[in-house]
């Protein structure tokens, strides 16, 4: 058979979903498996191969409750291109006079953070040199559906600091009732890959409530 | 009178352990957490001090800011 004038009565075809193909002759490729698709392959004979397709997916790590004063996620995988934690229902254990802040830190290390919410700045943070990343601030000491998200950005790195954007609802006045939206934005300074992550308030406990999700994102 | 308690979640092998503070852990703790109540007192003390001098309330306030 020439290159140009194959048998059009009898193409190169046996099985069902074959494609026609070409590499220096025409050339059957079978079909691929279930839901991969076709794509671009220099290294192919045809240039042509079926492949899984890429697309973002979200991956729980792990679920942990909140209790204690302190609560650590240690040895997080590095195969995820950034980190998405939720954090729900937490509150601490003083009751509604009282209102702290929820913070986080990067493998058990102080002093690296530039903290800032929408509508402050944080005491020496432009020189990031925050004690702790904030995650939401005014919580009660009260029962509440509370929620924050935070989103880690390059925490695999090695090479680059880390960027952290919590975004919070939670109660603030539980007479009222009160409630507060605010975004903390942090800037982490360290090129160590993000190993674990530890939580708490800035003084006093979780309240036995709540969870703390780790979900990794590709 | 015992530590605080901390929680260390392994999230490669699911393990959690419960374990108190050690005593080094337990003074950066109390240290840090009288800080925070500190600087949470003094900008409670500074934030009334600029209303008074404002001659305005505190509802006032945010009423100019929204």
């Amino acid at each position: 058979m020439s290159v140009n004038s194959f048998n059009a009565s009898n193409p190169p075809l046996t099985t069902k979903g074959d494609l026609f193909a070409f590499s220096t002759v025409p050339a059957r490729l079978p079909v691929g498996t279930n839901a991969q698709v076709l794509t671009a392959d220099s290294t192919a004979s045809t240039g042509l191969a079926w492949a899984t397709a890429s697309s973002g997916s979200l991956t729980l790590i792990s679920t942990t409750n909140l209790t204690g004063s302190t609560v650590t996620l240690s040895s997080i995988p590095q195969t995820y291109k950034m980190l998405r934690v939720i954090m729900k229902d937490y509150y601490h254990n003083q009751g509604a006079a009282s209102t702290r802040t929820l913070q986080f830190t990067v493998n058990s290390t102080t002093g690296i953070y530039g903290t800032w919410s929408s509508f402050q700045a944080s005491s020496g943070g432009s020189a990031a040199t925050d004690t702790k990343a904030n995650i939401q601030n005014g919580v009660l000491g009260t029962a509440a559906d509370n929620i924050s998200i935070i989103d880690i950005y390059e925490y695999a790195s090695t090479t680059t600091f880390k960027y952290a954007d919590a975004k919070s609802f939670s109660l603030f006045d539980a007479a009222t009732p009160d409630y507060q939206i605010s975004n903390w934005r942090s800037g982490i300074r360290t090129t160590s890959a993000i190993t674990s992550l530890t939580f708490s308030f800035d003084s006093f406990s979780f309240a036995t409530a709540g969870t703390v999700e780790l979900w990794g994102i590709n | 009178m015992t530590n605080p308690i901390v929680i260390e979640h392994n999230v490669a092998t699911g393990e959690i352990v419960e374990r108190e503070m050690t005593k080094a852990e337990a003074d950066a703790r109390a240290k840090q957490a009288a800080e925070a109540l500190a600087n949470q007192a003094k900008a409670a003390a500074d934030k009334a001090a600029l209303l008074s001098k404002l001659g305005i309330t505190e509802d006032e306030a945010k009423l100019l800011l929204s």
